[in-house]
C-alpha cells in the first residue's frame, strides 16, 4: 500500500464484495480456527463481511499462521482497502475466544471514513514509529479523527513511547485505542500487517472518522496486594530495586512463590502474567505486567516503564474481579454512544486477564459482552499492553481490557 | 478501575514529583522533554508547554499554532481558554501557569477540570525543580561552550603549530613526526618503498628580489598548492624552509620514484601569473629511499644532499641520493672548517697571476689574478676544491677582498717598473661578493691603499653573476661607474650572452671562453662564434680575450679572426708573484 495518501481514496476491488462502501453503516466480525490459511480468512471474511464493501478490514492472527499468507488472501479478497492487523496471543470474534485462530473486524458503509498508516520502529524504540503511522489523522479530510487505533509490536523497547509518539501527531482531541501484537507467548517476536505487507519492531494505524459516537471503556479488575513501595532503581524496562531492596527477591517474596519459580524462567513468566505491578496515579492504578526476571542480575523485566520515584503496588486478581472489569469496561463504552445502540465493538484485552480466566472465564468474558451489547458484531485479541487515551496525555496500559464501541 | 485507598492517594503526588525528577538528566538534551511527557501524564493534563525566554522549548498536545496562541497569553496567564485548533467538543482548557526564572513559565492545560490545591502544588514545586535543573543545564552549556571554545583554540593553535601559515602545509616538525611514526611502523617491504623527495625552488631569491615579498609569498603558495594537488593518496607533503619542500610517498621501485619526480616537476614548472607577472618556476629535486634503521631526519638530510647535487649540477634536474654524496659533503665539511680556519690568519690565500698578452705585440699587457690557497698540511690547494664551498657558506666574499687588495698591490709595484705603467689587472668576483653592497667600498679601498688607478682594474664576472644582479641600474653598478672600474666577462659565449648587460653594466673585455679557443682550426661552428664575438666587441668598442690559448696555431687563427688578446699556457702559466715579477723582467716578450 502506498502510505502517503488516503487510501478510501482508491478504488474498492475484491473478488466478492459489492459496489462501494456507501449504504447503511455496518461493522462485522468473524472467527476462524481452519488450519488452512486460505480456508481460515475466507469464512473468518465471509463472517465480517457478509457481502458488503468495507472501508476497513482489521485482522487479529495467531502465530500459528504465516501471517504474509493470511495478509495476501485477505487483500486478494478485499483489494485496495485499509487493512492492518498483528499477531496476537489468543482472538476473540462475536462467536467466542479462540485460540491459534483468526479474527477479522471490519466496517463500512455511509458515515465512515478511514485512512491507515505504516511506522517503522528503529533502533531507539517505537516513538518515531508510532508518530509516523498516527499521520493517518491528517489524512482525513477534515484531519479530525473520531478514533486512531493503534497496534504496535508488543516486544519492542517500552511501550508507553507507541502513545506519547501517537499523541504528539493526533492531538488532544483524537482518542487512542489499540494494543500490542503478542506471539502466543513465546516472546520472541510480533508482527504487525499492513495490507499485504508484514513486519515486525512497526506500528500501524488506522483513523476512524465516523458520523456517530466511538464510546472507549477501560478496565482491570486487579487489586492491590499489601503496602506500596518505593521504585528505587529502575533503568528502562527493568527494574532493579523497590524499597532498596532487589525486585526480584521483593517480588518473590511478597508473593511467597514456589521453589520452581525461583530458577525457571516459563515458570517465573506464567506465575507472573497474574501477579502485576500497579504504580500509584492521581486517580487509578497503572498496571505494569511483568514479563521476566533476571536472576543473575536479581531484577524484573517489564515492556513498559517504571520510573524510578514511582510508588508501586504488587497486584492480583481472580476470575471475579476481572468479569467485572469486563462489565465495567463494557459500560464506560457505552456511556460514550450518547445514547445510541452500538453496532460493532473492538476488544484489545491482556493476555494476563486470559491467563487468570482460564477457558471457561474467557468464555464467559465474552458472552457477557455479548449480553451487554446485544449481540453486536465482536473481534479483538488478546495483547502484550492495551492502549486507550480519552483525556491527558497518557494512556498506555497492562492487564487491562479496552472496550471501543461503535454506534 | 481499582478501589484506591485515600490515605495512599494522599501521597501521589510526592511519588509523581519523585518520578519526574529522577527523569531529569543534565546530560541528556532529551531529558526535558521527557519531563514534560511524565508531568503531562501524572496531572492527566492534555497540553503542557515549556516557555523559556520567550521560545518555547517542549510541548505535548498542541500543534504549532495552539502553541502560539498560548505564548501569546502567557504574560496574562489566564486561567482557562479556548485553543480551536484542539477540537472542538472540548469547551475549553483550564491552565495553570508554573513559574520558573523570571518570565519563564510551565504552562499545565486539562480539558474541563481545573486543577486542584494538590496538584497545583505538585505543579509547583515540579516548575521549581524545571527551574533548577535549567540553571543547572544553562551552566552545564555555558562550560560546555567553553570547553568547546577551548578545544576548538587548542586545535587551532596545534594546526598553527605543525603547519606553515603561509602555505598551510605541514611543517617540518610534523613531517618528522609523521616520517618517523611511519618508519617505525614499516613493515620491511613498507619501510623499503617508502620515498622522501626534497625539492627546493630554483631562484626564488630572484623572485623576491625582482617582483618583491609579496609576489614571492604568492609564489610559495600557488607552488605549494600545485604540489598538493601533484601528490598521490596516502602521500604527504609539507614546507620545510623558505623555499625548501618535502614530499613522502610509496613508490614500487627506484625507477617509480623517478617517474614520480619527474611528475612533480612537470606539475610544478608551468608559468605562474601573479598579479600579471609571469613567473616560471623550476625545482631541483632530490630523491632518497628508506632503509631500516633510517630515521626521518637522516633520510629528509640525504634527500637534500641529493637536492643540492640536482643544484650543483645545474638545476631543474632531479638526481637520486647516492652515499658518496654524503661523503662528498663530509669533505666539504672538513673544507668548511679549514677555510674558516684560514680566514682566521693572513697569509694562507695568494694570488697567482697569468698573464695576459697582446695579440698584435706579443707583449705582456696584464695579468689575471687567481686564488691560491696555501693549505698548511696540504700544500698548493686548486681552486675547484674550495672555491664552490666558499661561495656557498659565503666566505668567498672574503677570500675575494683580500684578492682585490693583493691583486692591486702587486700590480702597483709592477707599474713601477719601467716600461710597465700601462699594466692592467683582472681579479674574480664572484656572485656573492658581487651582490654584497660593501664591493664598491672594498674596491675603492683597495686603489687607494695601492694607489692604482681605476681604470687598471677589470672585475671579472661571469654572465650568471650579471643575470643574477638583473639590471645594470643597482647601486653597487652605479657605485662601480662612478669609481671608474670597468668589468670583464668571464666565459662569455657559454652563457646568456645578452647584450642587454653590455649595455647596461661597464663592461670593457670580453673574455672568450676555453671552450671555443680548444676547437679554434677543428670545428667551424666554435670559429664562426668566436668570429660573432669579435665582431660584436668591436662594434660596442670592447676589448676580446681568448681564454685557454694553448698552440701556436689557435694563436694565428685569432689573429685571423681580429681577436686582441690572449691568455693560456701558450703564454703561461698561473704563477706566483716572483715568478711573474721575472716574467716582467725578462722582457716581458713571452711570444711563443
Amino acid at each position: 500500500m502506498n502510505a502517503d495518501r488516503p487510501i478510501d481514496d482508491r478504488p474498492v476491488g475484491g473478488e466478492d464484495v459489492d459496489g462501494d462502501a456507501g449504504g447503511e453503516r455496518w461493522i462485522g466480525a468473524g472467527g476462524s480456527t481452519e488450519t488452512d490459511v486460505d480456508a481460515a480468512v475466507d469464512s473468518a471474511l465471509n463472517a465480517a463481511l457478509g457481502g458488503r464493501s468495507p472501508s476497513l478490514v482489521v485482522v487479529f492472527c495467531s502465530t500459528g499462521y504465516e501471517l504474509a499468507a493470511v495478509a495476501r488472501r485477505v487483500v486478494d479478497r478485499v483489494g485496495d482497502v485499509p487493512v492492518i492487523g498483528c499477531s496476537t496471543s489468543g482472538e476473540v470474534a462475536t462467536d467466542g475466544p479462540t485460540e491459534s485462530g483468526l479474527a477479522i473486524w471490519a466496517l463500512g458503509g455511509d458515515g465512515f471514513e478511514v485512512t491507515a498508516r505504516l511506522g517503522q520502529g528503529s533502533p531507539e524504540g517505537l516513538r518515531s514509529a508510532a508518530a509516523e503511522a498516527a499521520t493517518c489523522v491528517e489524512d482525513l479530510d477534515d484531519g479530525l479523527a473520531s478514533v486512531l487505533v493503534l497496534l504496535a509490536d508488543g516486544l519492542c523497547g517500552d511501550q508507553v513511547e507507541v502513545v506519547r509518539g501517537a499523541y504528539g501527531v493526533a492531538g488532544a482531541a483524537v482518542p487512542l485505542v489499540g494494543g500490542c501484537a503478542g506471539d502466543d507467548l513465546a516472546m520472541q517476536q510480533t508482527e504487525q500487517l499492513f495490507g499485504d505487507q508484514v513486519t515486525t519492531n512497526a506500528v500501524v494505524a488506522a483513523a476512524i472518522r465516523s458520523d456517530a459516537p466511538v464510546g472507549i471503556g477501560v478496565a482491570h479488575g486487579w487489586r492491590e496486594v499489601g503496602e506500596p513501595m518505593l521504585v528505587t532503581g529502575s533503568s528502562g524496562v527493568v527494574v532493579e530495586t523497590l524499597d532498596d531492596r532487589p525486585a526480584l527477591d521483593v517480588y518473590l517474596d511478597a508473593f511467597d512463590a514456589p521453589a520452581s519459580v525461583r530458577e525457571d524462567e516459563s515458570a517465573f513468566v506464567e506465575f507472573a502474567v497474574v501477579r502485576p505491578l500497579g504504580i500509584v496515579r492521581r486517580d487509578r492504578s497503572e498496571i505494569r505486567y511483568v514479563s521476566g526476571a533476571d536472576y543473575a542480575a536479581r531484577t524484573l523485566t517489564r515492556i513498559a516503564e517504571v520510573p524510578s520515584g514511582a510508588a508501586a503496588h504488587l497486584m492480583e486478581g481472580d476470575d471475579h474481579t476481572v468479569l467485572e472489569a469486563t462489565d465495567a469496561a463494557c459500560r464506560q463504552a457505552f456511556e460514550g454512544l450518547e445514547g445510541r445502540d452500538p453496532i460493532g465493538l473492538l476488544l484489545f484485552d491482556c493476555v494476563a486477564r486470559r491467563a487468570v480466566l482460564e477457558d471457561t472465564g474467557i468464555r464467559q468474558e465474552v458472552d457477557r459482552v455479548a449480553e451487554v451489547s446485544g449481540g453486536v458484531p465482536v473481534a479483538g485479541f488478546y495483547t502484550y499492553g492495551e492502549i486507550a487515551r480519552t483525556r491527558g496525555a497518557g494512556g498506555f496500559h497492562n492487564q487491562t481490557l479496552v472496550v471501543v464501541a461503535f454506534a | 478501575m481499582s478501589a484506591d485507598s485515600g490515605d495512599r492517594r494522599s501521597s501521589w503526588s510526592l511519588h509523581v514529583l519523585g518520578e519526574v525528577l529522577s527523569s531529569f538528566s543534565v546530560e541528556d538534551p532529551g531529558a526535558v522533554a521527557r519531563v514534560v511527557d511524565r508531568l503531562a501524564e501524572s496531572v492527566d493534563a492534555e497540553v503542557v508547554v515549556v516557555i523559556r525566554r520567550g521560545r518555547v522549548v517542549a510541548a505535548v498536545g498542541v500543534d504549532e499554532s495552539s502553541t502560539a496562541d498560548l505564548v501569546e497569553v502567557a504574560t496574562a496567564r489566564p486561567a482557562e481558554v479556548r485553543l480551536g485548533h484542539i477540537g472542538s467538543h472540548h469547551s475549553s482548557l483550564a491552565l495553570y501557569w508554573s513559574p520558573l526564572d523570571g518570565e519563564d513559565v510551565v504552562v499545565v492545560g486539562r480539558f474541563d477540570e481545573p486543577f486542584d490545591l494538590e496538584e497545583r502544588s505538585l505543579l509547583r514545586a515540579i516548575g521549581r525543580s524545571l527551574a533548577l535543573s535549567f540553571r543547572a543545564l544553562d551552566a552545564l552549556e555555558a562550560e560546555r561552550r567553553a570547553r568547546d571554545e577551548l578545544d576548538q583554540a587548542l586545535t587551532v593553535a596545534t594546526h598553527r603549530a605543525t603547519h606553515d601559515q603561509l602555505t598551510g602545509l605541514p611543517s617540518r616538525d610534523l613531517v618528522i613526526e609523521t616520517l618517523d611514526r611511519r618508519l617505525r611502523d614499516a613493515s620491511p617491504v613498507e619501510l623499503e618503498h617508502t620515498y622522501v623527495f626534497f625539492l627546493d625552488v630554483d631562484r626564488f631569491k630572484q623572485v623576491n628580489d625582482v617582483h618583491g615579498h609579496a609576489v614571492g609569498d604568492q609564489f610559495l603558495v600557488a607552488l605549494a598548492q600545485r604540489l598538493r594537488h601533484a601528490i598521490g593518496p596516502g602521500d604527504q607533503c609539507g614546507r620545510l624552509a623558505g623555499d625548501e619542500f618535502v614530499v613522502v610517498s610509496r613508490q614500487k621501485s627506484p625507477e617509480a620514484a623517478e617517474a614520480t619526480a619527474a611528475g612533480l616537476f612537470r606539475a610544478l614548472v608551468d608559468p605562474l601569473d601573479l598579479d600579471g607577472r609571469l613567473i616560471v618556476p623550476s625545482v631541483s629535486i632530490g630523491i632518497t629511499s628508506a632503509a631500516p634503521g633510517d630515521v626521518a631526519e637522516s633520510l629528509v638530510d640525504d634527500a637534500d644532499l641529493a637536492m643540492y647535487r640536482a643544484k650543483q649540477t645545474g638545476r631543474g634536474r632531479v638526481v637520486v641520493f647516492d652515499p658518496q654524496l654524503r661523503t662528498a659533503t663530509e669533505q666539504r665539511a672538513g673544507i668548511e672548517a679549514d677555510l674558516r680556519q684560514a680566514l682566521r690568519g693572513p697569509g694562507e690565500f695568494v694570488p697567482y697571476f697569468q698573464p695576459v698578452i697582446s695579440l698584435v705585440t706579443g707583449r705582456v699587457v696584464g695579468f689575471e689574478a687567481l686564488v691560491r690557497w696555501l693549505h698548511p698540511t696540504r700544500g698548493v690547494v686548486p681552486p675547484d676544491e674550495f672555491v664552490p664551498v666558499a661561495e656557498e657558506t659565503g666566505q668567498i666574499v672574503h677570500i675575494d677582498a683580500r684578492m682585490l687588495r693583493s691583486a692591486c698591490a702587486r700590480l702597483a709595484e709592477w707599474r713601477r717598473l719601467p716600461g710597465m705603467d700601462d699594466l692592467t689587472i683582472s681579479v674574480n668576483t664572484s656572485a656573492r661578493s658581487f651582490a654584497d653592497p660593501l664591493l664598491p667600498s672594498r674596491v675603492a679601498e683597495a686603489l687607494d691603499l695601492s694607489g692604482l688607478p681605476a681604470s687598471a682594474l677589470l672585475l671579472e664576472l661571469t654572465e650568471s653573476v650579471m643575470m643574477d644582479e638583473g639590471s645594470g641600474d643597482s647601486e653597487t653598478v652605479q657605485r662601480l661607474v662612478e669609481i671608474g672600474v670597468r668589468l670583464a666577462v668571464d666565459d662569455f659565449g657559454t652563457g646568456y650572452s645578452s647584450l642587454r648587460y653590455l649595455r647596461e653594466f661597464p663592461v670593457a673585455v670580453l673574455k672568450v671562453d676555453r671552450s671555443f679557443t680548444s676547437q679554434l682550426g677543428h670545428d667551424r661552428e666554435d670559429e664562426v662564434i668566436v668570429e660573432s664575438i669579435v665582431g660584436m666587441a668591436r662594434s660596442l668598442g670592447l676589448a676580446v680575450t681568448a681564454e685557454g690559448v694553448e698552440t701556436r696555431a689557435q694563436a694565428d687563427r685569432l689573429v685571423e679572426l681580429g681577436c686582441g688578446y690572449a691568455q693560456g699556457y701558450l703564454y703561461g702559466r698561473p704563477v706566483d708573484t716572483a715568478a711573474a715579477t721575472a716574467l716582467l723582467l725578462d722582457g716581458a716578450q713571452v711570444s711563443a
